[in-house]
C-alpha cells in the first residue's frame, strides 16, 4: 500500500475522517478485512501483522506519537477476533511459536488435505504438525516458517499412516452412487471424468515424494513453481523439473489404462 | 531449449516458423503453465492448431492439470479457528 494512502485510511479508521478516494476506500477495506494483528512496535496499538496488510514506520498515522498512543481502536476487536492475547502485549513478548507458525495455519490445513483428502484427519493432522513445532520451536531459526511447517506436516502425516485408500473410489457402488448424480447425456464424459480423476489419484499416490509433493503443491494447491521451490528448498528448476516428469509419468498411467488417447502411435 | 527456439524464429519470418513436436514436447508443459514467453507461446499454439499428435498431449495434459485443480478446496472457516485457537493454547 502506499504510504499516504494508508495514512489516510488509517486516518478514517482511528479518528473517522472522510474518504472520498477509492484507493483510499479500498485500502479501509482490506485493513478492516485483516484478521492477522499485533502490537505496533512504537505504539503498542494493535495492527494488522500480515504482509499484505502490514504497516509499516514510515507509513504510520501522522497523529500517532510514541508518547501518546492512539485511543483503543476497532484493530481491539480485530485482534481478539484473531485470537491475539490482547492490546497491551509488547512486540517482544509474541513468541516465535506466535510470530512464525500461527499465521501459516490456513496454508498447513490445504496441505493437509491435499495429503489426507479429508476434512477430519486433516485437522488432526495439522494439530499433530502444531504440538510438534511447538516442541521443536527453540531449533528453529526463524527463516523460511512455512518450508519448515511443511517439512513437519510431510513427516507427521508418514507417521500417521492414516491416508484415506484411493481404492474405496473405485468401488462399483460407491461409483454408481456418484454416477446416478451426473446429470443428462454427458454421463459418459462423468464416468471417463470420474474413472480418470480416480485414476490420477491412484497414480499420484504411487509417485515417489518428491514428486508427489510437487504435484500437491503446484497443481493442487495452486502454488507457483517460486513458492513451491521455497517450501521445499529447491530450486525451481528443480520444481519446474520433477513437476513435468511427474506430470509425465500421470499421462503415462492414463495412456496405459486407456483414459486418455495415445498420442505418439 | 529457448536458444534453440530462437534460432528456429531467426531462420524463417515468424508468421511462417514451425517448430517439430520433439520441440513443442519440450516446452509444452511450461506453454501450459502459462510459463513460456510470448515468442514461444505463439509458436506452440500454431503447432497445436495444426499438430493432431501434439493436439492430444497438450489436451491430456489440461485434462490432467483440471482433475487435480478439482481437489484444490479452501479449508473450512471452522477448522482453521479451532485449530488457531489449539496453536494460541500451546502458546
Amino acid at each position: 500500500m502506499d504510504a499516504a494512502v494508508t495514512a489516510a485510511a488509517w486516518d478514517h479508521v482511528n479518528n473517522g475522517a472522510p474518504v472520498d478516494e477509492p484507493a483510499v476506500v479500498e485500502a479501509v477495506e482490506r485493513l478492516l478485512a485483516c484478521a492477522y494483528s499485533m502490537p505496533h512496535p512504537e505504539t503498542g496499538q494493535m495492527v494488522p501483522a500480515c504482509v499484505q496488510h502490514g504497516c509499516s514506520i514510515r507509513s504510520r498515522p501522522p497523529n500517532w506519537s510514541r508518547s501518546s498512543p492512539s485511543a483503543p481502536s476497532q484493530w481491539e476487536s480485530a485482534g481478539r477476533r484473531a485470537g491475539s492475547r490482547g492490546v497491551n502485549v509488547d512486540a517482544s513478548r509474541l513468541t516465535p511459536f506466535e510470530q512464525h507458525v500461527l499465521p501459516e495455519i490456513e496454508v498447513l490445513l490445504r496441505v493437509a488435505r491435499s495429503l489426507t483428502r479429508n476434512n477430519a484427519d486433516a485437522e488432526d493432522l495439522v494439530q499433530d504438525t502444531l504440538i510438534r513445532a511447538h516442541n521443536g520451536i527453540d531449533r528453529f531459526d526463524g527463516r523460511h516458517p512455512r518450508a519448515w511447517l511443511l517439512t513437519i506436516l510431510r513427516n507427521a502425516h508418514i507417521n500417521r499412516h492414516r491416508r484415506r485408500r484411493p481404492e474405496l473410489l473405485r468401488d462399483p457402488d460407491v461409483t454408481f452412487d456418484r454416477m446416478s448424480k451426473a446429470a443428462g447425456p454427458e454421463q459418459t464424459d462423468a464416468f471417463v471424468d470420474l474413472e480418470l480423476d480416480a485414476e490420477l489419484i491412484r497414480a499420484l499416490d504411487q509417485l515417489s515424494q518428491p514428486f508427489r509433493f510437487v504435484v500437491e503443491l503446484v497443481d493442487i494447491q495452486g502454488l507457483s513453481y517460486a513458492e513451491a521451490a521455497q517450501v521445499l528448498g529447491v530450486p525451481p528448476g528443480t520444481v519446474m523439473s520433477r513437476l513435468h516428469r511427474a506430470r509425465a509419468r500421470l499421462r503415462d498411467r492414463l495412456h496405459r489404462t486407456g483414459l486418455a488417447p495415445r498420442s505418439h502411435e | 531449449m529457448r536458444r534453440f527456439l530462437r534460432r528456429l524464429i531467426t531462420r524463417r519470418p515468424v508468421e511462417h516458423a514451425t517448430v517439430d513436436c520433439v520441440a513443442v514436447g519440450k516446452v509444452l508443459q511450461h506453454y501450459l503453465d502459462g510459463a513460456a514467453d510470448a515468442e514461444t507461446t505463439t509458436l506452440v499454439a500454431a503447432h497445436l492448431d495444426d499438430c493432431l499428435r501434439c493436439g492430444l498431449e497438450a489436451d491430456t495434459y489440461r485434462r490432467i492439470k483440471a482433475a487435480l485443480a478439482k481437489h484444490r478446496q479452501p479449508p473450512p472457516p471452522g477448522s482453521v479457528q479451532r485449530l488457531r485457537e489449539f496453536g494460541l493454547h500451546l502458546a
